[in-house]
């Protein structure tokens, strides 16, 4: 719910000022038009007939009789009179005359100049009734005649090209306005604001440029703001509203579902990813519904992988507990067997410390190929490609059964080529390989045999061979040899016939690394196996 | 004088174990207990570090790569971590070779030797080994300052042994180095000279060993 909160919140605050530009725009548009609408007048009224009247009457334009119905005194008449010569057409003929009645019963001559008698001359509707007759053809004259005002609140002033009226009445022409005709603007306009009474000064220069009326200044007052009108202001606001609530309309199915999504994620999450939310449509949340069904999926693949190796590390461990206790057990006996010789001042027997170094060192290789079992075992998904050398590794596992060969009474030798070998594969399970193998031949020897381990550069292969002379073992075993599949009952007997946990590694590790392991019997008696696989060309490696 | 080898191992046991081993077998040992001590430890004079890996204070790598950096003696790690990734990184950190725990102490002694075996002096041209004094070039043999008479197959199996005293050289190796391709030699015609060998070297007859499974050696005895 709180994101379509937010989206409504949103949407008002953008239109909100979008409304307010509207307004402010709309209103600058409006008072452009209105400074127009004025500018227009004023030449209109100028034009037709205006200016005539003001040259006229330069001192009282546009005042020309007193204010109200303008009570014409026979000179301003007889003045006015040719001003709208032109225009005897539009004038109702009988209006046209009894002005021109009126005019005569002044005498003769209407250009002569008569004093002025103190009175209306006309009677005041006279004034009106002329008044009519110059508009609307007229509307200029007409309008100024009745005085400042052309419409409700507007005034009129006529100037000189220096800025100065010829008429006391007028108002000082605005310096700013004045500034900027005098850097040559044909008409320019500002606004005054007295007491919040805002008033629109347009200035606009006459295309004559001479006389009493080269300029004229139009005040008005400024047209109400928009904001006012009730029709824009509710409009704006219902606009605002509608948007609002669409948009809160719009939000709602989407948050529903991903309302439902939420739902559905937790409960997956709670059951341990085991189940995938229901995916619906093809927009973006049936997108983000895919997506945590792939990542669950990872997940459950993840947990899977990690309670195998759990599972592998824990057999193991129990394993290796069980297996453990077992040699461990037979190696107390020969070691208090030994105490109890050295106790009552015998020689120690041979034979319970040749069987006690027999023990740890099956303890030892036990341990070492159980660790092995584990990673096998436990599916290690990186395969190790690291240099691996063999002659080293050769080295390393003959030192290693010495002591037990000698024990023994078996002769254990080798030969290892004397640029280094090197193969890729992992060291740690190689080596375990290895040693499984010559243990193999060690243990499984007469006493007084031999085994004999050579590594050898066979083109761009290496031949790892153990030999030894002991009983070998019979046609059909020897396929088998190594292929039994690992049980961990297997690394818990004993193995008297000890060729099973050891030598399965051994293959296991071979197939691991995609080496070769064939055993085979030597003549006259003995048994060969035989490691191949890749070698590193010499010089590829340090 | 004896060779110094640097010890370094936290279990008090085991330490004392290979340090008795070690002097047994006539190097002198010192011992260092926690990697910090090791970080600070001089190495001038040493001939070999014996480093396990797993360490209080200091971190084995960390004790590995400062004597990498400051000095070229070898480096013998012990691990007992059965780990394929230490094993390669202490490797690529400049180790020399590595033994796992458990060891036997002739393992151990045996890797140790291996690091200090060092080439017989006089390069290729001239090969001292126990009473053998072989001037390769020349192609004479010296046996306790008097002059030996060797057919050339004699003197060429003498001296891939000599080349390598100790270790078991293939059959197979021996008549490719040994026989002339031509003459079609085979492994029964290198018995042939081994016999003869041994016959005309008197006494010394008996340090030329048959291998079984593999073929000849030089007596390591013979060697050191």
């Amino acid at each position: 719910v709180r994101l379509r909160r937010r989206l409504a919140l949103t949407t008002l605050l953008s239109a909100a000022p979008l409304a307010a530009l509207l307004l402010a725009y709309q209103g600058v548009v409006r008072r452009r038009a209105h400074v127009d609408a004025l500018r227009e007048t004023a030449l209109s009224v100028m034009e037709s007939g205006g200016r005539q009247v003001c040259e006229a009457f330069p001192t009282r334009f546009p005042a020309i009789g007193t204010a109200g119905p303008v009570p014409l005194t026979v000179e301003d008449a007889s003045k006015i009179l040719p001003l709208v010569s032109g225009l005897e057409d539009e004038i109702p003929p009988e209006v046209l005359d009894a002005v021109k009645e009126a005019l005569g019963s002044t005498g003769e001559k209407p250009n002569e100049p008569k004093p002025k008698t103190e009175g209306p001359e006309t009677p005041s509707d006279d004034g009106a009734t002329f008044s009519a007759v110059l508009g609307p053809a007229s509307v200029g004259v007409a309008t100024i005649v009745d005085g400042p005002t052309v419409d409700s609140g507007v005034e009129m002033w006529a100037y000189h090209r220096d800025f100065r009226s010829s008429n006391p009445d007028a108002p000082p022409f605005p310096p700013g306005l004045r500034a900027a005709m005098e850097r040559g603007d044909a008409d320019v306009s500002d606004v005054l604001d007295v007491a919040g009474q805002e008033t629109i000064r347009v200035a606009v220069a006459m295309p004559w440029r001479e006389g009493p009326a080269s300029i004229v200044l139009v005040l008005a007052p400024a047209p109400p703001p928009a904001a006012a009108d009730a029709v824009v202001r509710w409009g704006l606001v219902a606009i605002c509203l509608a948007l609002v609530g669409t948009i809160w309309l719009a939000a709602g199915p989407v948050v529903a579902r991903i309302l439902r999504l939420e739902a559905g994620m937790r409960a997956s999450a709670a059951g341990g990813y085991a189940h995938d939310v229901e995916v619906t449509g093809r927009d973006e949340v049936a997108g983000l519904a895919r997506a945590f069904n792939e990542a669950g999926a990872q997940v459950r693949r993840h947990v899977a992988k990690v309670e195998e190796r759990e599972g592998a590390l824990r057999r193991f461990v129990a394993d290796t507990t069980h297996d453990v206790m077992i040699p461990l057990t037979v190696l107390q006996g020969h070691l208090s067997d030994v105490r109890d010789h050295a106790r009552r001042g015998e020689a120690v027997p041979p034979d319970a410390v040749r069987a006690g170094l027999e023990e740890t060192h099956y303890l030892g290789s036990l341990l070492q190929n159980l660790s092995v079992v584990a990673k096998l075992e436990g599916g290690e998904p990186e395969r190790r490609r690291e240099p691996v050398d063999l002659g080293r590794l050769v080295e390393r596992v003959v030192e290693r059964h010495r002591p037990l060969a000698r024990a023994r009474s078996v002769s254990l030798d080798h030969a290892v080529p004397r640029q280094p070998l090197t193969t890729e594969g992992d060291v740690t399970l190689l080596e375990q390989a290895v040693n499984n193998v010559v243990h193999n031949a060690v243990r499984h020897n007469d006493d007084g045999g031999h085994v004999a381990v050579t590594l050898a550069r066979a083109g761009d292969r290496f031949v790892l061979r153990v030999a030894d002379d002991g009983p070998g073992v019979s046609g059909e075993d020897l396929e088998r040899l190594g292929t039994r599949r690992f049980r961990s009952d297997a690394a818990r007997t004993r193995d008297p016939g000890g060729r099973g946990l050891g030598l399965h590694i051994a293959r296991r590790v071979a197939e691991h690394h995609g080496f070769d392991l064939a055993f085979r019997n030597r003549a006259p008696r003995g048994l060969e196996a035989a490691i191949e696989g890749p070698a590193v060309a010499p010089g590829a490696t340090r | 004088v004896a060779e110094r080898i640097l010890l370094v191992e936290d279990d008090e046991p085991l330490g004392t174990q290979v340090c008795r081993h070690l002097a047994r077998s006539g190097y002198s040992v010192d011992w260092l207990r926690d990697g910090d001590a090791a970080l600070a430890a001089p190495l001038d004079g040493l001939v070999l570090v014996v480093l396990d890996l797993m360490l209080p204070g200091a971190y084995g790598m960390d004790v590995l790569k400062r004597v990498r950096k400051e000095s070229g003696v070898p480096v013998l790690v012990l691990s007992a971590r059965n780990d394929t990734a230490d094993k390669v990184r202490a490797l690529r950190l400049g180790a020399d070779d590595y033994v796992t725990k458990p060891f036997w102490p002739e393992e151990l002694l045996a890797r140790v030797r291996a690091r200090l075996r060092r080439p017989a002096l006089g390069g290729e041209e001239r090969l001292r080994v126990g009473p053998f004094a072989i001037d390769v070039a020349g192609r004479r043999l010296e046996l306790e300052g008097r002059r030996c008479e060797l057919t050339r197959a004699e003197f060429d199996f003498l001296v891939a042994l000599a080349r390598r005293p100790g270790a078991a050289i293939r059959r197979e190796d021996l008549v490719e180095e040994v026989l002339l391709p031509s003459r079609n030699g085979s492994e029964r015609t290198l018995d042939a000279h081994a016999s003869r060998l041994r016959r005309k070297l008197g006494p010394h007859g008996r340090h030329v060993r048959t291998v079984w499974g593999i073929g000849y050696r030089l007596d390591a005895e013979v060697a050191s």
